[in-house]
């Protein structure tokens, strides 16, 4: 059966205001006044420590950090120490889970399989790895995955290197994966010109995956 | 009447699921849905709710402990707290 769905895009956005509408939205579903919701956005420079972080995969201190014009947050998602930024597309699930999948493992395969079909379009050949989340090409990482359930609904979600400084993860250990690196669509030659066409494009095979329908995708520019 | 507090099957697939944080302490009044403990599986944060409303009467398990699907973690006392 198909679920609607709402699709909300907040735009180039800082983490901490896109944290306060996550939160808004994810209320709302939780006392059913709002269908489950898309979020996508695009972060301003950002290094984001998970619940399962270790600190010394922060490679400068926060005082550089900032002088670099990159702020940090301690994000209360699963998962290591990633970066967020332009170029980057976010997309955060806010979904009752069982609506969907099985399971919390279930819906982390199902995100990688939306992934790796967006991919696909692009003539990019991207795989899982057994014992590692995210989406991967060659031997490197182009989407990452961090979620939390609470009331048995998600939030955090997905994000996808179109063409983000990639010099930004120089900083951290991504993920905590020290013989791994990370790639996106302009590394591997792909230009992409609108970040808007992958968010189109990602919303299409989100449907297909979760049979979810979305008729429109409403913008918010921080306004909570 | 006590009531048992178990990890939710939602967490099936799991290959280690570890209690990161208590939330609520030993002897707290909680309500039906609060969130009484962080458990984490590699990316995946679940919180686990309080079932009923009552006093948790027993922490089971510790802080790091590694626990099962349908695990019993805790106890609610859900009679009325005088």
């Amino acid at each position: 059966m198909t679920s609607f769905i709402k699709v909300l895009d907040l735009g180039l956005i800082d983490y901490q205001t896109a944290y306060s509408i996550q939160t808004k939205v994810f209320q709302e579903c939780y006392e059913g006044k709002s269908l489950d919701t898309l979020i996508i956005q695009e972060n301003t420079p950002i290094i984001s420590l998970g619940k399962g972080s270790h600190q010394e995969h922060l490679l400068i201190n926060e005082d550089e950090l900032k002088a670099l014009g990159i702020d940090l947050v301690y994000a209360d998602r699963g998962g290591d120490i990633t970066y967020h930024g332009p170029g980057q597309l976010v997309i955060s699930p806010i979904l009752h889970l069982k609506r969907y999948t099985t399971s919390v493992h279930q819906y982390v395969r199902d995100l990688e399989e939306v992934v790796i079909r967006l991919l696909n379009r692009y003539q990019i050949a991207g795989y899982r790895i057994e014992g590692l989340s995210g989406v991967w090409v060659g031997s490197d990482k182009i989407a990452a995955i961090g979620i939390a359930v609470q009331h048995g609904i998600t939030r955090h979600g997905v994000s996808i290197n179109v063409n983000p400084d990639l010099a930004h993860y120089d900083y951290i250990i991504a993920c905590g994966l020290k013989d791994r690196n990370i790639t996106s669509f302009n590394k591997l030659g792909v230009q992409v010109n609108e970040l808007s066409q992958i968010r189109d494009d990602f919303i299409a095979e989100f449907n297909q995956v979760f049979s979810t329908e979305s008729n429109q995708t409403d913008f918010m520019k921080g306004d909570i | 009447m006590k009531v048992d507090v178990k990890v939710p099957n939602f967490a099936e697939g799991a290959t280690k699921i570890q209690i990161r944080k208590w939330l609520v302490a030993e002897g707290a009044t909680v309500k039906a849905g609060d969130s009484l403990a962080e458990a984490a599986t590699d990316k995946i944060e679940i919180y686990i709710e309080a079932p009923v409303s009552g006093v948790l009467v027993s922490q089971l398990v510790g802080e790091e402990d590694s626990v099962l699907i349908d695990q019993v973690i805790a106890v609610i006392s859900d009679e009325k707290v005088k």
